[in-house]
């Protein structure tokens, strides 16, 4: 392989240091009991891209994602959101500090619309006084702006009026991811979101996450499948024994190598320098 | 097509209760000539009025996915308070006030059990109910109230409006707007529907689910003791052992008009509808002179069957 085609493989090698870090986390301690959860772990997102996290059932993977979206309080380590030092004492105050979560069991209310879905927990009240003494809501300007965004993430729902129960898995993903994205000022993040789905509707959900890191959010996408991890990873965060064992490139490396990063088969000190990403 | 379909046959049955409502009005009108009068039509409005007025409280409970089996106890404790403090001579706006708010308050109760305690709804209120019960015998002294003196008091359940149309009707109709426009127009209304269809979900979202809780409690407190000052009124004495079994009657006209016991979905309206349609087969059964004892079975097996034709709309 020449050097030219290397660097054609691996475009964002050259640009994406100049890509500012959106959330970073450093040395994340957490404990259970005796059970250490996160040995001291490293995270690191820059804006617009994609950062797949894997890793072994126990490699820590799933407490770090807790840690980033307030869903733990972390024993010591720091987090840093656009360079500034946070702390999340529960899912609220990520959320508040513009950091959304996809809940892997789909966190939607089946009865109601996908216009109300859209807007749960933050309705947009009418600007009158039945709006500001009452909670009168604006429903007319909701479902407008839901149309938009729905249209904006080309998801393509006809009727924003229609119950989410009444969508296929793919759909309600679907609505619960532009539901993250519509209101993520900073971070989306995304746990397992293709898991209960077929090939067609996991194509169609991985289409929209791209779809959102395309309009500027960056995303950090939690998943036990290689091929949809390979298909729109810029970057793989590889977590192994409540650390960072490696962030690899997809570009310079095969599903076997990554796999063998996060088995442990492949050392850490031992991962040829080109498999990384920097 | 298929959601087409779906929304459809939804629509259909959502306006099942109505329909079934017509029907009745309809056989009645036909086989009883007293049925379709001013004088019969306003009576059975006034007699629905007390348990629509349960029902609309008990509709956010159960939107909610719980239960309140306490607001029979609840109206006849807010009742004997409000009039033993009449027959004290206290001022009837006073008395009345106060014996709503000792309902909200008595509800409240409900309210932060469940949410805080983490009591089931049913295990809570059935606590409650026996509480209440027992109080509002300990305050009677196990006797009625009588001697209220007010005639401004009597005018809750026993005046009129525009001469003819009751009072308690007005009330029934306007809470019934409230409940309405809170349920389909407001935030909280949103909120209650989300944490009744998934609490967790509404939870992550930022909603204050116990806050929701307490409220609805503390409104279906309200109103069951709204419908006991009506009692009262009405009774011109207050019954210690009043509003008993009330609460199912309040149930079944909540699960009559189509709201799910298991949350998240439901209608207001259905409610309303839910309360006629048992008023208004008690009055037709009446006026056909069928037996007390088999109004009872009927009744039973209209509730049954509205429940099994909603569960099997809903398998389709």
């Amino acid at each position: 392989m020449s050097p030219m085609t290397e660097l054609e493989a691996n475009p964002h090698s050259l640009t994406q240091d100049a890509r500012p870090l959106v959330l970073q986390a450093k040395g994340i301690v957490k404990r259970y009991g005796q059970v250490t959860a996160l040995d001291g772990a490293d995270f690191e997102l820059r804006a617009g891209e994609i950062m797949a996290v894997i890793g072994d059932n126990g490699a820590g993977k799933s407490s770090l994602i807790k840690a980033l979206s307030g869903a733990i309080e972390p024993d010591s380590g720091e987090i840093l959101l656009d360079g500034q030092a946070v702390q999340f004492k529960s899912p609220i105050d990520a959320r508040r500090a513009g950091i959304e979560t996809v809940y892997q069991d789909l966190a939607v209310a089946p009865a109601m619309t996908i216009a109300e879905n859209l807007f749960l927990g933050r309705e947009i009240r009418r600007d009158n006084l039945l709006g500001h003494w009452f909670g009168a809501l604006d429903k007319k300007r909701m479902l407008k702006d839901s149309i938009a965004y729905m249209q904006e993430l080309k998801i393509g729902i006809r009727s924003m009026s229609q119950a989410v129960e009444t969508l296929s898995g793919g759909q309600r993903q679907g609505v619960a991811v532009a539901r993250a994205a519509a209101f993520a000022r900073h971070v989306v993040i995304m746990d397992e979101p293709t898991a209960a789905l077929g090939v067609k509707e996991g194509n169609m959900v991985l289409e929209l996450i791209r779809n959102v890191r395309d309009r500027g959010l960056p995303v950090v996408l939690i998943s036990h499948n290689m091929p949809h991890v390979f298909e729109i990873a810029d970057r793989i965060h590889v977590a192994r024994l409540g650390r960072r064992a490696a962030i690899l490139n997809p570009k310079a490396i095969t599903m076997s190598d990554a796999v063998a990063v996060m088995t442990g088969a492949m050392k850490p000190e031992d991962i040829p320098a080109h498999w990384l990403a920097n | 097509m298929m959601n087409m379909n779906v929304q459809h046959k939804a629509t259909l049955q959502k306006l099942g209760p109505f329909l079934a409502l017509l029907v009745l009005v309809a056989g009645l009108a036909i086989t009883s000539p007293d049925f379709m009068t001013v004088g019969n039509l306003l009576n059975v409005f006034r007699q629905v009025s007390i348990n629509a007025l349960i029902a609309f409280g008990m509709t956010l409970v159960i939107l909610l996915g719980g239960i309140d089996l306490s607001v029979g106890s609840i109206l006849a404790l807010s009742s004997v308070l409000t009039a033993l403090m009449l027959s004290h001579g206290v001022d009837p706006v006073v008395a009345a006030s106060v014996g709503i708010l000792a309902g909200a308050g008595m509800g409240m109760i409900n309210g932060v059990i469940i949410s805080k305690g983490k009591v089931a709804p049913f295990i809570a209120t059935l606590g409650m109910m026996t509480i209440l019960r027992g109080l509002s015998l300990v305050f009677s002294e196990g006797r009625p109230i009588t001697g209220l003196n007010s005639d401004f008091f009597a005018m809750l359940g026993g005046g009129y409006v525009a001469g003819f149309i009751p009072v308690p009707v007005i009330l029934m109709l306007v809470m019934f707007a409230v409940f309405w426009f809170v349920l389909k127009r407001t935030v909280f209304g949103r909120h209650v529907y989300a944490v009744g269809g998934n609490e967790e979900a509404a939870a992550l979202s930022g909603i204050k689910t116990d806050r929701i809780k307490i409220w609805v409690y503390t409104l279906s407190g309200a109103m069951a003791a709204t419908a006991g000052m009506i009692l009262t009124s009405r009774l011109n004495s207050a019954q210690p052992t009043a509003g008993t079994g009330y609460e199912l009657d309040a149930i079944a006209a909540v699960v009559l008009g189509g709201t799910s016991l298991t949350g998240g979905r439901g209608w207001i309206f259905g409610t309303l509808v839910g309360a006629l349609l048992i008023g208004i087969l008690n009055n037709g059964l009446n006026l056909l002179g069928v037996s007390s004892f088999y109004q009872q079975v009927i009744k039973g097996v209209v509730i049954l069957l509205a429940v099994l034709l909603d569960r099997s709309g809903k398998k389709a």
